[in-house]
């Protein structure tokens, strides 16, 4: 008797207040929701705009004029075409992304994993490049690159994206393998299995978050990294889209052409989106593997 | 194939599967954790490491593994000396505490994991994989995830994946302390159950006394890095060769009262107790510890030799009385009534006790025999 009382007591206040905080934080939820989503629906919306409409102010931000698919007409007849440097861009984004989770995996695992000199010196050298902000570099990169016959080259700019994203990956890698319990590495030592085959057959499956998460951050940042793409490639045919966009923005007697550059906004998009939708539940159990015990 | 089978083709097929250390020492850095162990373990015997927390018996059981390295001495297991030998060579198998199972493989490749990475057949990997799962009432969990599987589920996993590999040795490392008191109890009469059955060499790690009683056929009781005394458990808990192994080993604990040899007998506090007579020359100078089990204790009468007793609580259990309380110099006394009322805190009882029951111990703690 006593115990229903109470509960019921407590229960229907409780019952109530929920209600009024769903409303609110649902109410909060959508209007942040509309702040990131307003952007990227306007650019959208801009590109199916003629070009005339695009250069006017933006609103209303939907085409008034009617539908047109000019603004892609100028981005294939720009350069190459807009699909050789979707192509360049998907080539150094998935290569970036490659070389980045195979050094990053097994630096991790060795970092993780295994005793030698000097190891807390070597992992704080590495995760210290971090703190060097890349555009101050930039210059010797590009000497380096030159003196390697890479200058202008996507295996060069691929170099220099896996660099630059290496500190961070490994620092992540190193997380995942130290939030597995050394007991299944000595289990499958037992079962006879080490080296690489442990990494390959029992650790590897249990760091896929961490892969994923890796792989999803260093493909964002390739594909999306302009200024090292800028500088270091000089022939048009080689430009990645970040790159192709500037030079595609310029339109007659100095205005610039936001149709075409919102369409290839539009088209930058669509695979970070794929990846995302896609990988979106290993991607947020990686960055929080090793958060909670 | 049934386990008489398995048994015969054991018998057949696999050497002597007994242990052997020789002068084990194992150093971190400076730190000696283990000095010169030396334990001689039979062919199919049952064998308990016990001791408290820091004592160095998981790091020995790991050095049997192969998972630790030697310092110094050598490990040799079924006549070979598997001292430098990988883990997996050594002809053992091992169950962690935590059960360290492959999160990401079901109940099957779990436990053959091992003979699949080996390059076995197909078929014989199921077929043993089977053999065990039957064995361990695990058929209908085959298909699952250990994260979907109970704490004793998971327990009988690693150990099928421990038998799966057909070992000489099994090696368990505190494999109950994670489980709840019932599920302890229960997979304590497993792993029993399946000794008898398998009849491999099997040495277990725990720290908790009543697992070492009932499962082992020697106890080998550690304290900081060595060997305080090996033997049966009822030469263990019995003829205890010092203090240590007398205190760590029943519950509730032994007790221990300070005495001495006066020209009347044995006397603690002042009272005369029956205990063992004087031998001259080696005990009747100076002081003694007086050790006696609490069950051991009984009610005298005020003419008998006793020691009186202040109560200061009784703890009912249903079937005995656990009656705790004071001697005159402050010791804490715990004797067992095994019928009628506890006798009120406060009063003054008198404690009597054959002289057989009696430990004595010098100084330093060793036995005086």
């Amino acid at each position: 008797m006593t115990v229903s009382t109470i509960s019921g007591a407590v229960a229907s206040p409780r019952r109530r207040m929920p209600r009024r905080i769903d409303i609110m934080s649902h109410a909060a939820g959508i209007l942040v929701a509309l702040l990131f989503l307003a952007p990227i629906a306007w650019a959208v919306l801009a590109t199916f705009k003629s070009r005339s409409e695009a250069a006017q102010p933006p609103l209303p931000p939907w085409p008034t004029e009617g539908i047109s698919l000019d603004n892609f007409r100028t981005l294939e007849n720009f350069g190459a075409g807009i699909l050789h440097h979707t192509l360049n861009s998907l080539i150094v984004a998935i290569a970036t992304t490659a070389l980045t989770i195979l050094v990053s995996v097994l630096a991790g695992y060795g970092f993780s994993r295994y005793r030698f000199p000097l190891k807390g010196f070597f992992f704080v050298l590495v995760l210290a490049t971090m703190m060097v902000p890349f555009q101050s570099i930039l210059t010797p990169l590009f000497l380096i690159l030159a003196e390697l016959k890479l200058q202008n080259t996507l295996v060069g700019l691929v170099l220099i994206y896996v660099t630059l994203q290496l500190p961070f990956s490994v620092f992540m890698m190193r997380n995942a393998f130290d939030a597995v319990p050394p007991e299944i590495a000595e289990a499958a030592r037992i079962d006879g299995v080490t080296g690489l085959r442990l990494l390959i057959h029992v650790l590897g499956p249990l760091v896929m978050p961490g892969i994923v998460s890796v792989g999803l951050i260093a493909f964002l940042n390739a594909w999306n990294e302009f200024l090292a793409a800028l500088v270091l490639l000089t022939s048009q045919d080689n430009y990645t889209l970040p790159v192709l966009l500037t030079a595609v923005r310029a339109g007659h007697y100095g205005s610039i052409d936001w149709g075409a550059v919102q369409a290839g906004v539009t088209i930058m998009m669509i695979p970070c989106l794929i990846l995302f939708l896609a990988l979106q539940r290993h991607y947020i159990r990686g960055l929080t593997a090793g958060a909670v015990k | 194939m049934t386990s008489a089978a398995r048994a015969a083709s054991r018998g057949a097929t696999t050497p002597a599967s007994g242990v052997v250390l020789d002068r084990v020492t194992k150093r971190f850095g400076a730190v000696d954790v283990l000095r010169d162990i030396s334990l001689t373990i039979a062919d199919g015997e049952f064998i308990v490491f016990v001791g408290p927390s820091g004592c160095g018996k998981s790091t020995l059981l790991r050095m049997i593994a192969g998972l630790e390295e030697v310092s110094d001495g050598t490990i040799a297991i079924g006549g070979r000396d598997v001292t430098d030998a990988e883990p997996s060579e050594r002809g053992i198998a091992m169950v962690f505490q935590t059960y360290a199972l492959y999160p990401h493989l079901s109940v099957r490749d779990n436990m053959g994991f091992s003979l699949k990475m080996a390059g076995r057949p197909r078929a014989e990997v199921a077929a043993k994989v089977e053999a065990a799962a039957e064995l361990l009432h695990l058929i209908a969990l085959l298909d699952r995830r250990p994260a979907q599987l109970s704490g004793g589920q998971r327990q009988r996993v690693a150990i099928g994946r421990a038998i799966v590999r057909d070992p000489r040795v099994f090696l368990f490392d505190e494999p109950l302390s994670n489980l709840d008191a019932e599920l302890r109890i229960e997979m304590r009469i497993e792993i029993a159950k399946l000794h008898r059955r398998l009849g491999n060499t099997m040495i277990y790690v725990t720290h908790d006394q009543t697992e070492a009683m009932t499962l082992a056929d020697r106890i080998v009781v550690l304290r900081g890095g060595r060997i305080e005394q090996a033997g049966k458990p009822a030469d263990i808990f019995g003829d205890p060769d010092n203090l240590f192994v007398a205190g760590f080993i029943g519950s509730p604990k032994i007790n221990v009262l300070p005495g001495r040899f006066t020209t009347e007998g044995l006397e603690i506090d002042g009272s005369l107790l029956t205990g063992p007579d004087c031998i001259a020359g080696q005990r009747c100078d100076g002081a003694v510890s007086v050790a006696i089990r609490p069950h051991l204790l009984h009610l005298v009468g005020d003419s008998d030799p006793g020691i009186p007793v202040k109560i200061d609580f009784a703890e009912y259990l249903g079937d005995k009385t656990y009656v705790h309380g004071q001697s005159r110099s402050d010791h804490a006394v715990v004797t067992e009534i095994a019928s009628g009322p506890p006798p009120a805190p406060g009063s003054i009882i008198r404690l009597g006790s054959r002289p057989e029951d009696v430990l004595l111990f010098d100084g330093g703690g060793s036995r005086l025999r």
